[in-house]
Order: C-alpha cells, then sequence, then structure tokens
C-alpha cells in the first residue's frame, strides 16, 4: 500500500469495525509506515483518554467566588491592542490537540458565561474607567484568543482539505464575526458593566469559535 | 434522407451516452440484520441521502454511485443483528460529487452522516440523527430524540418535535416547525424561523441573521433569543410571558401592549420588560443594533 491510512480507516481500526482482510491490510501498512503508527498512536491514546473522561464536569464552587471577587474589587486593566504571535504552522495538528483544544473551548465558554452571569445588574452605575474591562474579562478574551490561534493554525495546515469556494464561505463569515466583535468590544469598553452587552459579546466568541471548529473538523475528515 | 440520417446519427449518439453513463455508475445494494437502535454512520462524497425510518429489524442501502467512487462498508462479521455499521465513500478525484443513496433504517436507530454539498432527506426516525453538511440542504420530518445539525450555507428545515436539537450554519437558513424540548440554534447570517408547536428551553443565537419567532413557549420555560444586527420578530399570540428586550442601539417596537420602551443605560438603545398574563415563561431578547418587534 503506497498511500497513507484515510482517517476513516484510522478511526474504524480503533472502533475494530473493519472487515479481517481490510483490519489485516491497514495493521500491516500502520506497522511499516511511521506516519499512519504515529497517528494510530496517538488516536488510540486520545480514546483512551476519552473513555476516562467523567461524563460531566462541575465548576468548582469556588471558581465563581474568585470571578465576583475580582469583579467586585473593581479592578480594570485596558484590552491588549496588539495581536498574539503566531506560532509555528500545523502545532496543533493531531487528535490529542484536538480533543485539548476543545477542552479549552469548553474552558473559555465556561469562563465567559461564568464572568457574564456574575457581573453587575444592568441598573448599576457604568463602571468609572472608561476604555477598560476587568481583569477576569481580560484573561478569558486571551484565552479566546490563543483557542482561535490554534485553530486558525489548524486550519491553515488542513488549508488543501477544503474546496475554495468553501474557504471563500467560511472567511466571510469570520469577518462578519469580526465586525459584531470589534463593535460589541467597542461598545463594552465604554460600559463595562453592562450585562447585556457582554451576553451578546460572549455570543460572538463563541460562534467564532464554533465556527472554527466545524470547519476544522470539515477539513480533517 | 441527409436529415434522416443526421437524426438516427443523434439518436445513436444519445444512446451510447445513456448507455456509458449507466456504465460508470456502481449499484449500491447493502442488506444486513441490525439492532433496533443501530449506529449507522456514514461519511464521503454522495450528493443526495434519504433516510426513513421503518418497523423492522434491518438495514437497507440502495443506490448508486459514481464508478470510480470506492464505497467501504463496514458492517462487522458474524450473521446476527449488528448494534453499529459505518459506511465510507470516497469519490474520484478531480470529478463533481454526484452519487444518491437511499437508507432503510430501524426507527429506533442513531444516524450519523456526513458530506459536502449534498441533499439530506430524513422521515421516520425517532432514535437520534447527527447531520453535518456544507452546502445543500437537510430536511427532517419527525420526532428524533436526538437531532445535531450543522451546515455551512446548507438550509435546515425541521417539521417534527425532536426532544433535544441543535443546528448550526453559517449562512444556511434554519427553519422550525413543530416544538422542541430543548433547543439551541446558531448561525452566522442565516435567517432563523420557528413556527407551530411549543418550546421549553430554547437559545437561538445569531450575528447577522433575522430570528422569527411565531410559537409557543410552555409553562416554566425559557426563551432566549441574541443577535448582533438581525432583527428580533416575536410573535406573542396568547403566550402568557415575562418578556425582557434590551438592545444597544437597535429600537424596540411594541406592537402587545401600551407600554413604550425606556431610553438604554447611555442615552442608546432601548429596553422593555412586560409580564403578560400570568407570566409563567420568560424570554429574553437582546441585541445589538438589530431591532426588536413584539408582535400579538
Amino acid at each position: 500500500m503506497t498511500t497513507h491510512l484515510t482517517w476513516e480507516t484510522l478511526n474504524d481500526l480503533v472502533d475494530d469495525v473493519l472487515s479481517p482482510a481490510a483490519k489485516a491490510a491497514a495493521e500491516t501498512h500502520a506497522r511499516d509506515c511511521a506516519s499512519c503508527a504515529t497517528s494510530l498512536a496517538e488516536l488510540r491514546a486520545t480514546v483512551a483518554v476519552t473513555h476516562d473522561l467523567p461524563e460531566s464536569v462541575t465548576p468548582p464552587e469556588d471558581l465563581w467566588h474568585d470571578v465576583r471577587a475580582t469583579i467586585e474589587a473593581g479592578k480594570v486593566a485596558h484590552l491588549p491592542l496588539g495581536s498574539v504571535p503566531a506560532h509555528a504552522r500545523g502545532f496543533w495538528v493531531t487528535p490529542g490537540r484536538l480533543a485539548a483544544a476543545a477542552v479549552m473551548l469548553v474552558a473559555v465558554t465556561a469562563s465567559l458565561t461564568g464572568i457574564v452571569m456574575t457581573s453587575q445588574p444592568a441598573t448599576q452605575t457604568i463602571a468609572q474607567a472608561p476604555l477598560a474591562v476587568s481583569v477576569s474579562w481580560q484573561a478569558s478574551e486571551r484565552v479566546f484568543q490563543a483557542n482561535v490561534l490554534a485553530l486558525r493554525e489548524q486550519l491553515e495546515a488542513l488549508h488543501d482539505h477544503l474546496a475554495p469556494e468553501t474557504l471563500v464561505k467560511v472567511e466571510r463569515a469570520l469577518a462578519t464575526i469580526d465586525l459584531a466583535i470589534a463593535e460589541g468590544r467597542e461598545a463594552l469598553l465604554r460600559d463595562p458593566a453592562n450585562a447585556a452587552l457582554s451576553e451578546l459579546v460572549a455570543s460572538n466568541y463563541r460562534q467564532k469559535i464554533e465556527l472554527l471548529r466545524r470547519v476544522t473538523q470539515l477539513a480533517s475528515s | 434522407m441527409r436529415s434522416s440520417l443526421l437524426r438516427i446519427a443523434f439518436l445513436a449518439g444519445v444512446a451510447v451516452l445513456t448507455a456509458t453513463q449507466a456504465g460508470a455508475q456502481q449499484k449500491v445494494d447493502v442488506r444486513r440484520a441490525v439492532t433496533r437502535d443501530v449506529y449507522v454512520r456514514l461519511n464521503g462524497a454522495f450528493s443526495s441521502l434519504k433516510v426513513t425510518g421503518w418497523q423492522k429489524d434491518s438495514l437497507v442501502m440502495t443506490g448508486v454511485l459514481p464508478r470510480e467512487s470506492r464505497f467501504e462498508p463496514a458492517m462487522g462479521a458474524g450473521p446476527g443483528p449488528v448494534p453499529g455499521l459505518k459506511f465510507y465513500i470516497e469519490g474520484a478525484a478531480n470529478t463533481p460529487v454526484s452519487g444518491s443513496l437511499e437508507l432503510f433504517v430501524p426507527v429506533g436507530a442513531t444516524v450519523w452522516a456526513k458530506s459536502g454539498s449534498a441533499t439530506i432527506d430524513v422521515t421516520g426516525i425517532t432514535g437520534g440523527l447527527d447531520l453535518n453538511i456544507v452546502g445543500g440542504s437537510i430536511s427532517v420530518a419527525g420526532n428524533p430524540r436526538e437531532l445535531n445539525i450543522e451546515s455551512m450555507d446548507g438550509t435546515v428545515t425541521v417539521n417534527g418535535a425532536p426532544t433535544w436539537m441543535r443546528a448550526k450554519t453559517a449562512t444556511g437558513d434554519v427553519t422550525i416547525r413543530g416544538s422542541c424540548t430543548d433547543l439551541g440554534i446558531t448561525t452566522v447570517s442565516g435567517t432563523i424561523t420557528i413556527r407551530d408547536g411549543s418550546f421549553e428551553r430554547s437559545r437561538v443565537e445569531s450575528v447577522t441573521g433575522n430570528v422569527t419567532f411565531d410559537a409557543g413557549v410552555t409553562r416554566a420555560g425559557t426563551l432566549l433569543i441574541d443577535t448582533h444586527a438581525g432583527t428580533i420578530d416575536l410573535q406573542i399570540g396568547k403566550a402568557s410571558l415575562d418578556i425582557d428586550a434590551t438592545t444597544i442601539t437597535g429600537s424596540i417596537t411594541n406592537s402587545v401592549t401600551t407600554r413604550r420602551p425606556t431610553p438604554g443605560r447611555d442615552g442608546r438603545g432601548e429596553e422593555l420588560a412586560l409580564s403578560l398574563g400570568t407570566g409563567e415563561a420568560r424570554a429574553t431578547l437582546r441585541s445589538f443594533k438589530g431591532n426588536i418587534r413584539l408582535i400579538r
């Protein structure tokens, strides 16, 4: 066999649903091909790790207390204006890191939601320090940006797996979301205690990560 | 005479072309005993898939694929009913995706299907559905227990009452007619239309897509609609609802009561809180710069 095992075949091999002949052929190839052997090992490790994961995760009680304490302390910090430095292309393109990105996505979403839920009610006065958001929000944005970057790099590495017209649609949709995030952030800087606004901005963040996750999965399958 | 010869030559050409096309296809005919809750996974290059739930403990897949396609069924060994099957279709390089498949599975089956640009129609499944396309369309009729749909620009239409449903699109429009206990829909710029039936917990999010909700919210239920620039139309009917509407720069129109919206926090946008009937359910509507309309 001269071509590498497909992602589907690797999954079928791990799931043990290949026919005996196909299974034997795939295993023979994996023995002789270092690349496929590595992919297979990583896939098996990922599956093993996911089996060990709990079915649901409840955030620790003191997490929200910490978030609230941070907000109530009135600490503010300026939003970072520069972009996050780029990493090497393709760094994230492994199943294990894909799983890690998914875990990070959950963490970001939970974090943003937590901050929003513990934000001050809309009836309170607007924060005194303009053009600033809470430290917690800033931290969440940093995590969000790191996730976007990771998914972007992954997508770039899988660029050739997607049809050009699909990439155009994706970039157009991402531009729409980016514009919405920029408008939302600008408004949030003027009114950082606006809970409804925080929710709307968080919603756009989620949309962007979710879209990148979907298109990356699409490209890797 | 000459025109007759031309006509015969033309017809002969058509016949040869038809035969070539027929010869360029491979037939798919898979039949297998399966468990009632069989898990079926179908991934790859097909342009049309019709899935039908039936009251039999067997799976049948028929259809045609281009001859160059590689069709790989993985159905396990042994004669007994199998709990899971996988099908993988690899299309030929530099060839437009085609191929039409029809799949019959027990009603309680879970079907996972993924393709590029495809039309997927599903009827009569009460198990689970996980459908993923780039373009084309997805249509589901029936009451699946779980329904997950992801599409880039393909349209999504659901007629029925899934218990749990998630639909995510980039530009594809989403239309739901029916009911749902736990609903989540997100789109970047597609429109979202929800009509008829009643919904218990619903979360609807768009960036620029317009949202229309013209259905009931069950007692003690919640409806949350967030959009950045889309319009939100809430058709209230006779619903008993507590409504909390907020825009950051958009406007709110209330055609349900005489209550007028108040200016937003920093003088921009509007806010409106209403309690209709005994207010057993709650609707939260938030828009950054789109308008919100409450319509009786």
